[in-house]
């Protein structure tokens, strides 16, 4: 769906993003991750034609951007990571007036607008006016903006920077409704516990290049050997724990402060389901994931490497 | 049947515009010191009348010529402050990477914005009507004159706008970018005014060789449209040997030509100005 080639750009002398590749499949969520100023927003907004690169290409959809910008905008919706309101105006306007601007009638928008609204939680907030909408309501509202000519493609700059928990996890419940939609979504954040849980896939970036890219559990995987799996038991804990330790590939088992399992793991990836699998017949388990904690030791390990990145521009 | 659309862009500046308590605020100021010249001209002027020396057509055609330039001053002022907001108040308000990445070229946003500030313009001339509907009691004026007076302020105000939004498409701030289209606007209205006038007292007989050329981009200059035998004078008494006395070809053909064109010029720049992937801002 997106593929990005050998990416470069330049501030005079300075080089925000150098050589940068990577492809995002459609309906997958990616996540960017990197320090300040490691070319995140520099990357997004040239994929959001807001920027002319120095060298190299993004294609969207096979087509590169630079050849067609008026296709490329009708495919992408893009919220930026600081962004302001239409004050003056009322929440059903605000969208009409960037629906129209994205290439749709008004008719139309109008059709879509309780739907839209309904999806980011703003539907009794229809009449309102935008500055009397908090921080969190004006983001949802900004992805409503995103969404408001049906975009294929998402692009999401730090969206749940400044929000508070609950609001980033109502932010967090709507992207994933978004991808269960069929929208491929790239999204920054700093926020990295929460991309772990919300990304298929991820690319770290720090000094503007790449460090890594791919599928989450790939990329724990390549860097450390071994994957963090978190593992929710229903009772008999320590006794899972002795198993897990008995097993091939497991060199640690622990019990975390929330009363879970983590198993350090290493292996290919259908050894890992081999004992899972092991594991459900003989325990009563709610839930393995890969736990949030190592893309966190990932980033930092990488990032403490290269040094601190220059300001981002 | 196809419905009349109107630019996106300009529906949603209207609206914003008229929402809020400044555009009351600013048409009111505007009449209240329109009427209120108006009226210390008409009590100055109405003893001549009283007198015998002036009948009231005369006066009516006196107090038109005088709203009229005082308009036209008005309008010549207005417009880089209702202007020199258009793209960098965008910026300044975070929301121009939300414009910039839809389906508006940036020819659409600069029209847009421009078309925005011009209707501000056009209702302070739409309000100003009663005070002309005084004149037309008194007579002497007709409403052709009125129409051209209107059309000719129009242009005016078109051209001053096209400066002010390339000052705001080139300039990151606001003030920045008003203290620009002032200081042009101040610049071609009456500094090339004064420039000329003096060149024609140092250089005499070859004077009007360098100072009409010097006025060939002056917004004021269009007044000659409306008023083509009291301008004519006023420019031959500053101005000696005013070279369109006989001609068909007027004055202010040649600066609707040269304003149009720097006009173009200007927007073609503002464009270049938005469009994201060409340049960096500046101030």
């Amino acid at each position: 769906m997106i593929k990005v080639s050998n990416l470069t750009k330049y501030y005079g002398n300075f080089a925000a993003v150098r050589d940068l590749s990577f492809v995002v499949s459609q309906g997958s969520i990616y996540g960017f991750v990197g320090p300040n100023g490691a070319g995140k927003t520099t990357t997004l907004r040239i994929m959001a034609t807001l920027l002319a690169p120095t060298a190299g290409e993004v294609e969207i959809g096979g087509v590169p951007v630079s050849r067609d910008l008026r296709r490329t905008r009708r495919l992408l919706g893009y919220m930026p990571d600081f962004f302001g309101v239409y004050d003056d105006l009322r929440v059903d306007e605000y969208l009409e007036f960037y629906g129209e601007v994205s290439g749709r009638t008004l008719a139309e928008v109008r059709r879509d607008i309780p739907g839209l609204l309904e999806l980011v939680g703003l539907a009794d907030k229809k009449d309102s006016y935008v500055n009397n909408l908090s921080r969190g309501m004006k983001q949802r509202l900004c992805l409503a903006r995103a969404l408001v000519h049906r975009p294929e493609v998402l692009i999401l700059d730090e969206p749940a920077s400044g929000l508070d928990p609950r609001a980033r996890v109502e932010f967090r419940n709507i992207i994933k409704e978004l991808q269960r939609m069929g929208k491929t979504i790239i999204i920054s954040s700093h926020i990295l516990a929460e991309l772990a849980q919300l990304c298929t896939h991820v690319g770290i970036i720090n000094q503007g290049v790449l460090a890594l890219s791919g599928p989450v559990s790939d990329v724990l995987a390549r860097v450390r050997g071994e994957v963090i799996i978190e593992i929710a038991v229903a009772d008999r804990l320590e006794e899972a724990r002795l198993w897990l330790l008995e097993q091939q590939g497991v060199r640690e088992a622990t019990v975390t402060n929330s009363g879970h399992l983590e198993a350090v793991f290493s292996g290919d990836r259908e050894t890992q389901a081999r004992l899972l699998r092991e594991m459900a017949n003989r325990f009563t388990l709610f839930s393995f994931s890969p736990s949030s904690g190592n893309l966190e030791q990932i980033f930092m390990e990488i990032t403490e490497v290269n040094g601190n990145a220059e300001p981002e521009n | 049947m196809p419905s009349l659309r109107i630019n996106p862009l300009l529906a949603k500046e209207l609206r914003i515009r008229m929402r809020t308590w400044r555009t009351f605020a600013m048409v009111s100021l505007y009449l209240l010191g329109l009427g209120g010249f108006a009226l210390l001209f008409f009590s100055a002027m109405f003893s001549t009348v009283r007198m015998g020396y002036d009948s009231l057509s005369e006066l009516g055609r006196a107090m038109f010529a005088f709203l009229a330039f005082l308009q036209s001053g008005l309008v010549i002022f207005s417009v880089p402050a209702l202007l020199g907001n258009a793209v960098s108040g965008e910026r300044e308000r975070q929301t121009f990477d939300l414009l910039a990445c839809t389906q508006l070229t940036p020819w659409g946003i600069v029209l847009g914005k421009l078309a925005a500030g011009l209707s501000a313009v056009v209702l302070l001339m739409v309000a100003s009507l009663p005070l002309y509907g005084f004149v037309f009691l008194m007579g002497g004026v007709s409403p052709a004159e009125l129409a051209t007076l209107f059309l000719a302020q129009l242009c005016t105000a078109f051209f001053v706008g096209c400066w002010s939004v390339m000052f705001s498409a080139l300039f990151r701030r606001t003030i920045t970018a008003i203290i620009a289209s002032y200081a042009l606007t101040g610049f071609l209205t009456g500094g090339t005014l004064i420039l000329a006038i003096l060149l024609s007292e140092i250089f005499y007989q070859s004077g009007t060789v360098l100072s009409y050329p010097l006025l060939i981009l002056n917004p004021a200059a269009l007044l000659e449209w409306v008023f083509p035998e009291e301008a004519g004078a006023a420019l031959e008494f500053f101005l000696p040997h005013y070279p369109f006395v006989n001609s068909p070809v007027k004055f202010w053909h040649l600066v609707f030509l040269a304003s149009s064109a720097f006009a173009f010029l200007c927007l073609r720049i503002a464009a270049r100005g938005v469009n994201p992937l060409i340049g960096k801002r500046k101030g």
